[in-house]
């Protein structure tokens, strides 16, 4: 039953799929059934599905494929390949897989070469290449063509090469089959090496011999086609990132009219020229030195050694094994099906040295074909979909071809395919059973592969939106912070050894010991750990051995969220003694031996840290374990703590932030048991709920406790205190009865009401101060203070349901929706932060509100994605970052929906309502659209962000992506090799960096003036520019006197009058010591944000002249952005007129019909200054 | 009215100041009885501190006595009725020849952190005083609906209809016991969908073939909608990921 394992068909009930390979399933069944049987089938297949429309829709989609001038819908008659559109329309989303069809065969057609047109030019240039090299006469090589490269491999000088003419030049690899893409046009050909120059009795396949004499060849017919100058340009590459195993890369010489070809020429051999036997799977074939102590220890096999060797004897045949399964004439979906393959394991980064190249590809393709998982009447899609099943339920050991394939009559039987598992992480037998496909595969990619193809056959087996799916399929451009929870950089000193250990390059080893050392101290807090190789790119043959190790390995970590944060490690107990011997060893002094109060003694790695670095724990394990079992130098870098700082500011660490967020809460369960308990009210209250960034911890800076908010024992205070205090939202429920008034008007009146009421009766019975405003009643308590909105829920529903806005019930639903998320993903609440800080810091808070970041965070963490969900802060926000510069916002809604209530239907009403939303007469002033179960039409982001932000934003977010990933990668990581960490922080905080260098006028701001100035993010761009401001000043003077412009300003606080200097920030120490606490508490200011009340005014009056942006944690400037179209001449408009002025020569007040208006950009900056009485401190043009 | 009609009149706000702001005047079309057609003044693009009627006022009271004055919530624009028309064509005539008119604010009035400061605190005018003034708001709302609605009954019966009060709580019979009561909504809400369910069935001829329309409509809709996606995707056929 193996086959049907792999068979969709045979288990195709069970998996509960009615994909596209349903209509094969229905005619192999048909053909096993008879012809009667089969016709019953299909007519009842018609009869269900009767959705004319669905036939016609997928109809559309195979035209659109046509029309592509893809060879599919041309090669298949139109008729057949609308049936067959037609049964795989039954079922759910039927059409969306259509839809999804055509895009990959669009795909497939452009990432296609059109190999017909160059067939002609090839075989010119094969012709010409294999004159040259077959003419050369047979001579002895000798070693001091490569000398050093030979060194490295262990050879003599000595070594020579009888050079014998090849026997055979043909093309292999993806020209022959026909699978070149566009982005990697490689062909590859290979020159067959004569067994004679590999005499039997010199046994060259052991001890590298062979590779040494495959490199002379190679150099040997280097040389011949630089002298006939078929090259344009050469150098050596590797196959398969080893090092032993060198081909020749050159632009052809001649004209070709397909630009930027290369052509890579790989020396093989004969399945004959080497004993197979010898280079089984168990077999050494590298000696430590030459002789010495062979005799006496067992030689570890060279499994590895041996696949290089064996690789290069059976490339032919397997080339023609390909050849012979999918290049059969209706094979065309099979390798459409490779190119895509090929596309997805490139926009995933699967590929690479240790992913999946396009011969493996292939062959897994040729494997499914054997087994009849796929049949040539599939297309390319259910051709994917099949591989990704196979991909991820494929066991440990896998064969292509089973029983293996003979290679010739007198063959030796293969070895046992369990023989392989012992040496190899992952193996996929070729055709013949003597070749692992998958030797240079690492478990942690295999591991990888697995759970990406897992996701891709989720998308691909139910498409909710074909478009999506299918970027999130092939397009996806994931940037490697943000499909990462932790990287780490491990720099191992090079201690001087071989290049090549006993079994391949000593780096592949290193890499893997790393990843094995990281694994195991990381256990099962970790889901993969995955060492990045390390590439060899190009080779010298006439220099040493490219040394790798020297480069540092960037250890790629994905955490299981549920025990990645846990304090301790708890080992063995005692008494397994040799168990608590190996954990005390690998972890040496630092695990102790712990008794637990339930009586259990263990050996225990205690991981304690204050609250606030529990996402550090990951990096600190794998530090500590390689620091201690690696040699001593080593240097582990990690980047986890990298951002904290953003977070944090001064008299506000993060600690205190989360023992603050715990009081809140705790604060608010008393103060609702309190509510709840009161009498003397005319209706109950029934619940409360404290709502908010602040109650889920998602605002950037948790307020900490203010002694004027408490109880007041002290009197008299000593030092600085806060004055402005941000209320956290408490929702208090109260008895639905049909008393509550019909008038929305006369119903927030009562609500008002009832809060008067509550404050009144919470100051008389508990003490506490509360005073009623119209929209709630802010209670201090504790040290903070709680905003109580009185609400009802039948009425507030009511409202809702009639049209009228009810601002409360949308705050709940948000609420429940993020705090859904968030209680699944443990690093939301933190990323979500740092994802606003950012925006803050951009300036650009007044356009995406908290609530719209944390939709976008939901979407970040929730959407269906090739990604596992981010389990890290630095890589939620790396998410976040990436949706919203990837996003096509202008075209499209996003769906943000964690909990999958919303079915096919509803995405397409979204998508609706979005075109309408587009399309209506009222230029839409925003672009993003966000659906989500609860709120349909996006009434989150009617107004904003406004367009102009979202592409604005979409930009930054781009080029932050771009630092993060130039600050933690180099060789796609990590900073250049000097690894000095200073800068990285710098680096990393930089993202935060506000930039100001785009604005036209910056509004600077009094210090004092602000309610948090001490939030702000260091910034060295800005304290430059105040320092060029005062330069300025203090040299022009006179000249702003003499001009009357209004940012004549002289003094520290500007132009602002002595009497009109408020201190908002907080009351100074002297205030403090002279007045009484009771007093000061009077003059506490609850939620008071003058400085967006002064971009509400900035708007109101210019707000179609210019973008006004600003952080509203302690920004000190106001930046202002002139719209470009405003400042064009225009006819008078009364509703601008304010800021216009006649354009051109003074008109003498004679307005006549054609007479232009220009903004008036000093009368601006005058009104500018006066709205902005007490707060501004000074405008600056730049 | 054409827009073109506004004309431009320099002003001088600051003493010895070199930086003029203009304002747009015109004449304004009034409804006739409170600003009369032929001496009202529309103008247009208050500078800041000119939104307000006293310095409006001031302002314009160098071309004449004002009637009356009203500047539109915004405070950009403002209409302005002078006592005769004379003072109106003179403003006029001063905005064609483009003299400057000098008029010295006075920096008095207050305006943003100060302004601010003050609504946060009217709007927390301490728990009893805004107990009484939510209370006098819902008498003046309670008042003005029962005007409303004892206007609407004298309409109806100037119309010659009767207002018939129905008791609140009372059972009625008719006809004989039968007790008639009102039910609640719930009940009311159930016993419809239960009338739906029974008339939603496929019984008659029409139910299919309604429902077959309605399908065929749907699904128009949905090929449609299909349609113009597969249009979307052609347009931008951009594969390779920028």
């Amino acid at each position: 039953m193996k086959e049907a394992k792999w068979n969709p068909h045979a288990g195709g009930g069970a998996d509960g799929h009615a994909t596209s390979s349903a209509w094969p399933a229905e005619t192999e069944k048909a053909i096993d059934a008879g012809p009667a049987a089969g016709q019953k089938q299909r007519g009842q297949k018609r009869r269900l599905s009767g959705h004319a429309g669905d036939g016609k829709a997928a109809g559309a989609a195979a035209d659109a494929a046509a029309g592509a001038g893809h060879v599919q819908g041309r090669k298949r008659p139109r008729g057949v390949g609308l049936e067959m559109d037609g049964s795989a329309m039954d079922g759910e989303g039927g059409v969306e897989r259509a839809l999804l069809q055509a895009q990959a065969d669009e795909l497939v057609a452009s990432c296609r070469v059109n190999q017909d047109d160059m067939r002609a030019e090839m075989d010119a240039v094969l012709t010409k290449v294999k004159d040259a090299i077959c003419a050369i006469s047979p001579h002895t090589v000798y070693a001091t063509d490569a000398a050093e490269y030979l060194t490295d491999l262990g050879m003599g000088a000595k070594m020579t090469l009888e050079f014998v003419p090849p026997t055979e030049v043909f093309w292999i690899g993806s020209y022959s089959l026909g699978t070149l893409t566009q982005d990697n046009l490689v062909t590859d050909l290979a020159v067959r090496m004569p067994d004679s120059c590999f005499p039997a009795a010199s046994r060259d396949f052991l001890h590298y011999r062979y590779h040494a004499k495959r490199l002379l060849y190679l150099t040997c017919m280097q040389r011949r086609l630089q002298e006939q100058e078929l090259m344009a340009s050469h150098h050596y590459g590797v196959l398969r990132n080893d090092p032993r195993r060198p081909v020749l890369e050159f632009v052809p010489g001649l004209k070709l009219s397909f630009r930027g070809l290369r052509i890579r020429v790989i020396p093989i051999t004969s399945p004959q020229c080497f004993p197979m036997r010898r280079l089984g799977p168990d077999r050494s074939s590298v000696g430590n030195g030459q002789g010495k102590g062979k005799k006496q220890e067992k030689l570890a096999s060279s499994t590895n050694y041996n696949g290089s060797v064996l690789g290069d004897m059976l490339a032919k045949e397997h080339h023609e094994y390909l050849q012979q399964i999918l290049g059969k004439k209706d094979g065309s979906a099979y390798l459409d099906a490779i190119i895509l393959l090929k596309e997805w394991a490139r926009a995933h980064r699967l590929g690479g040295p240790n992913g999946m190249s396009g011969f493996v590809w292939a062959m897994i393709v040729a494997h499914l074909v054997e087994t009849r998982a796929v049949v040539p009447s599939m297309k390319c899609m259910s051709v994917f979909r099949a591989v990704m099943e196979f991909v991820a339920r494929r066991p440990k050991i896998q064969q292509v071809k089973s029983p293996p394939a003979e290679l010739h009559p007198e063959s030796v039987a293969p070895p046992n395919p369990a023989s392989f598992g012992s040496h190899s992480p992952c193996v996929l037998l070729g055709p013949f059973g003597w070749l692992n496909l998958a030797e240079h595969e690492s478990q942690s990619s295999a591991v990888l592969l697995k759970g990406f193809a897992q996701r891709a056959l989720g998308l691909v087996t139910k498409p909710v939106s074909a478009l999506e799916t299918f970027e999130t399929l092939f397009m996806e451009s994931s940037h490697p912070l943000a499909s990462v929870d932790y990287c780490l950089a491990v720099y191992v000193p090079d201690a001087g050894e071989p290049v090549l250990d006993k079994d391949g390059p000593l780096w592949r080893s290193q890499e893997r010991k790393v990843e094995a050392l990281a694994q195991r101290a990381l256990g099962k807090r970790a889901q993969v750990v995955h060492a990045i190789p390390r590439e060899c790119k190009a080779i010298d043959p006439h220099a040493r051995m490219p040394r790798l190790v020297s480069q540092p390995i960037c250890l790629a970590v994905h955490v299981e969220q549920e025990h990645a944060f846990q304090l301790i490690d708890k080992g063995p107990s005692p008494e397994e003694e040799n168990a608590a011997k190996a954990f005390r060893s690998f972890w040496g002094p630092r695990s102790e031996r712990r008794h637990f109060p339930d009586g259990i003694v263990c050996e225990v790695m205690s991981w304690e840290c204050r609250l606030s670095e529990r996402h550090h724990i990951p990096d600190r394990i794998v530090q500590h374990a390689l620091m201690r079992h690696l040699p001593s130098g080593t240097k582990v870098h990690t980047y986890s703590h990298l951002l904290d700082g953003a977070l944090e500011c001064p008299g506000s660490d993060l600690d205190s932030q989360i023992q603050s967020h715990r009081s809140i809460l705790s604060s608010a369960e008393k103060l609702g048991s309190i509510l709840q308990s009161m009498n003397g009210l005319a209706l109950k209250i029934l619940s409360t709920q404290p709502l908010g960034p602040i109650a889920r911890h998602m605002s950037v800076f948790t307020p900490l406790a203010n002694p004027l908010a408490n109880k007041l024992v002290n009197p008299h205070l000593e030092s600085k205190v806060p004055r402005c205090l941000d209320p956290v939202d408490v929702l208090v429920e109260m008895v639905s009865t049909g008393a509550w008034p019909l008038n929305p008007d006369a119903y927030m009146k009562t609500k008002a009401s009832f809060g008067t009421q509550v404050a009144m009766a919470l100051e008389a019975s508990s003490g506490l101060r509360a005073t009623a405003t119209e929209n709630g009643v802010d209670v201090l308590m504790d040290g903070f203070v709680f905003r109580l909105r009185i609400y009802t829920h039948n009425r507030e529903e009511m409202f809702a349901a009639a049209g009228i806005r009810s601002e409360l019930l949308r705050l709940s639903q948000h609420h429940g929706l993020v705090s859904l998320v968030s209680g699944q993903h443990q690093s939301f609440a933190l990323s979500t932060r740092l994802s606003k800080r950012w925006i803050a810091s951009q300036m650009m808070a007044n356009d995406f509100c908290e609530d719209v970041i944390e939709l976008l965070m939901v979407a970040a963490y929730t959407s269906p994605s090739c990604l596992m969900p981010p389990a890290s802060p630095l890589a939620g926000f790396a998410r976040f970052l990436l949706l919203l510069s990837s996003w096509p916002w202008p075209d499209r809604p996003l769906v943000v929906d964690p909990t999958n209530e919303l079915t096919a239907d509803d995405h397409r009403a979204a998508r609706n309502a979005f075109d309408v939303l587009k399309q209506s007469a009222a230029a839409p002033s925003t672009c993003m659209f966000i659906c989500t179960p609860k709120d349909r039409l996006s009434t989150i982001t009617e107004a904003r962000p406004r367009r102009e932000a979202v592409g604005r934003a979409a930009a930054l977010a781009k080029t932050a992506l771009a630092d993060m990933g130039r600050q933690t990668d180099a060789q796609r990581w990590l900073p250049a090799a000097s690894g000095e960490a200073q800068p990285l922080e710098a680096g990393l905080m930089g993202v935060l960096q506000t930039r100001l260098d785009d604005y036209d006028v910056l509004i600077h701001l009094r210090r004092e003036a602000l309610p948090h100035p001490q939030q702000a993010v260091r910034q060295p761009s800005l304290a430059a520019l105040q320092r060029k401001l005062k330069q300025d000043r203090a040299q022009s003077l006179g000249r702003h006197e003499d001009e009357g412009v209004a940012t004549t300003s002289e003094g520290p606080s500007g132009g602002v009058p002595e009497e009109r200097r408020f201190v908002i920030a907080a009351f100074p120490s002297r205030v403090v010591r002279s007045r009484k606490a009771a007093e000061l508490r009077k003059q506490v200011l609850i939620g008071f944000d003058p400085v967006a009340r002064y971009i509400g005014e900035l708007e109101g009056r210019f707000g179609r002249l210019a973008l006004f942006c600003h952080d509203p944690h302690g920004g000190r400037v106001v930046g202002v952005k002139w719209r470009a179209e405003a400042f064009l001449p225009q006819p008078m408009d009364p509703s601008c007129s304010h800021f216009l002025i006649p354009h051109g020569v003074m008109p003498a007040g004679d307005a006549s019909a054609d007479m232009q208006f220009v903004p008036d950009v000093m009368a601006v900056v005058e009104d500018m200054l006066a709205l902005g009485e007490g707060l501004v401190h000074d405008v600056q043009l730049l | 009215m054409p827009r073109d009609d506004f004309r431009a009149l320099p002003v001088r706000l600051r003493r010895g100041d070199a930086f003029l702001r203009y304002l747009y005047v015109k004449a304004h079309r009034g409804d006739g009885q409170v600003a009369p057609r032929d001496r009202s003044l529309f103008v247009a693009g208050l500078p800041l501190r000119l939104g307000e009627q006293a310095a409006l006022r001031a302002l314009f009271s160098a071309f004449g006595d004002i009637r009356d004055s009203a500047v539109h919530p915004s405070k950009r624009t403002a209409i302005i009725v002078f006592q005769t028309p004379a003072s109106r064509d003179a403003t006029l005539a001063a905005a064609a020849s483009g003299s400057v008119v000098e008029y010295i604010i006075p920096n008095t009035e207050a305006l943003g952190l100060k302004v601010w400061l003050d609504e946060y605190k009217a709007e927390r005018p301490g728990n009893l005083e805004l107990q009484k003034r939510i209370d006098k708001w819902m008498i003046d709302f309670e008042e003005e609906e029962k005007r409303k609605k004892k206007e609407k009954e004298e309409k109806l019966n100037e119309e010659g209809w009767t207002t018939v009060h129905r008791k609140k709580s009372g059972k009625r019979t008719r006809g004989g016991d039968i007790a008639v009561q009102p039910i609640s909504r719930a009940e009311a809400q159930r016993m419809k969908q239960k009338a739906k369910l029974k008339t939603d069935q496929s019984f008659y001829k029409f139910h299919s073939k309604e429902k077959k329309q309605q399908e065929i409509l749907h699904l128009q809709s949905k090929f449609e909608d299909d349609l113009k996606r597969v249009a979307e995707m052609r347009r931008k056929r951009n594969f390779k990921p920028g």
